[in-house]
């Protein structure tokens, strides 16, 4: 297959940032499925930006592409609300097996879920991409303060759901 | 410092930056210190930090197969779209006129439109017209020449013409 210069530029943020993004997307939305198909679409909008000539300033690379991949993941989880999808149980045991073998802990994915959503994207950008929180802040386009806010009351809200879930 | 600006330190604390006036605080404040403990068992429950999954590479295929430049632009595909439609338009009419079982009629001409060879005639100086155009037919059917017909030298009138070959 042919590869062009911008399909070169994809696919070198794709080797840069493309673990982040699926992370990131797995983490927030909780489906293998559903993260493959929000990282492809994070890097189908780069090459987009790409072709418009699209760039981002110097050192906020990550930020830019994190600020893409939280558009899209908000958007998959606010039309999940809409419709939600129905899973079968034979499908519900695989993907309990997908996030054994990537050791997910289920016990705290579920957790991650019952945060809002901006408690849930600083939580997974700061703790499973180790992003510092003036990257996030400038990813999410929020100020700092709010963001520290957001990751106390996210573990406030965790410690609880946590403890619960250990007591059982 | 106060409660609110300790929670704010705590949270770069927890991730490894120094904890500096966060510890001044903590010594006088038993409810800051229970919280920052508290979170930092939180985030230990959250499994370990930085911990990145490889996606499939199925993505990056996908990606690339979907902006691969061999595969044909929209717009081609809008071009072969209306290049098919006009063949078969074309390919339609052709039976129907098939099917009427004649060749295609001239298009009718409005009476008062003057055929080219008539309009260009008509337009044509009178010099270079034959002598039958000035005339109505019926001005040649009631014509009498002089004389009963006969000239001074007791020709016909008739005889001018040129005798037929």
């Amino acid at each position: 297959m042919k590869v062009d210069k911008k399909q070169q530029k994809a696919t070198l943020f794709y080797h840069r940032h493309g673990r982040e993004v699926y992370t990131y997307s797995l983490r927030c939305l909780g489906r293998h499925e559903q993260a493959e198909e929000a990282t492809q679409e994070v890097f189908l909008r780069l090459y987009r930006a790409f072709e418009r000539d699209g760039y981002c300033e110097e050192g906020k690379e990550r930020a830019w592409v994190m600020s893409i991949s939280r558009n899209i993941v908000r958007d998959m989880i606010r039309l999940r609300q809409k419709k939600p999808v129905t899973v079968s149980i034979k499908a519900a045991e695989e993907v309990t097996d997908e996030n054994r073998d990537s050791g997910f802990d289920e016990t705290v994915q579920k957790a991650l879920d019952e945060l809002s959503e901006n408690e849930r994207f600083v939580v997974v950008m700061r703790h499973y991409l180790n992003m510092p929180f003036d990257e996030i802040a400038r990813a999410l386009d929020a100020p700092g303060g709010t963001v520290r806010s957001w990751m106390s009351r996210a573990l406030d809200k965790l410690a609880a759901r946590l403890k619960k879930e250990l007591e059982r | 410092m106060n409660c609110e600006e300790a929670e704010g330190i705590m949270m770069e604390h927890l991730y490894g930056e120094p904890a500096g006036a966060l510890d001044v605080h903590l010594q006088s404040c038993p409810g800051c210190a229970r919280k920052l403990r508290q979170y930092s068992e939180t985030v230990r429950g959250l499994g370990p930090r930085g911990d990145l999954v490889e996606p499939p590479q199925r993505v990056l295929d996908n990606v690339l197969s979907l902006t691969s430049s061999s595969r044909p632009a929209a717009w081609k595909y809008a071009a072969a779209a209306a290049l098919a439609a006009g063949v078969l338009l074309a390919a339609a009419l052709a039976l129907r006129q098939n099917e009427k079982g004649k060749a295609p009629s001239a298009p009718p001409i409005a009476a008062s439109q003057p055929l080219g060879l008539r309009n260009e005639y008509a337009s044509a100086p009178a010099s270079q017209k034959t002598p039958a155009s000035r005339y109505k037919l019926e001005d040649w059917m009631t014509y009498t020449p002089a004389n009963n017909g006969t000239t001074e030298n007791g020709k016909s009138v008739w005889d001018k013409w040129p005798a037929k070959s």
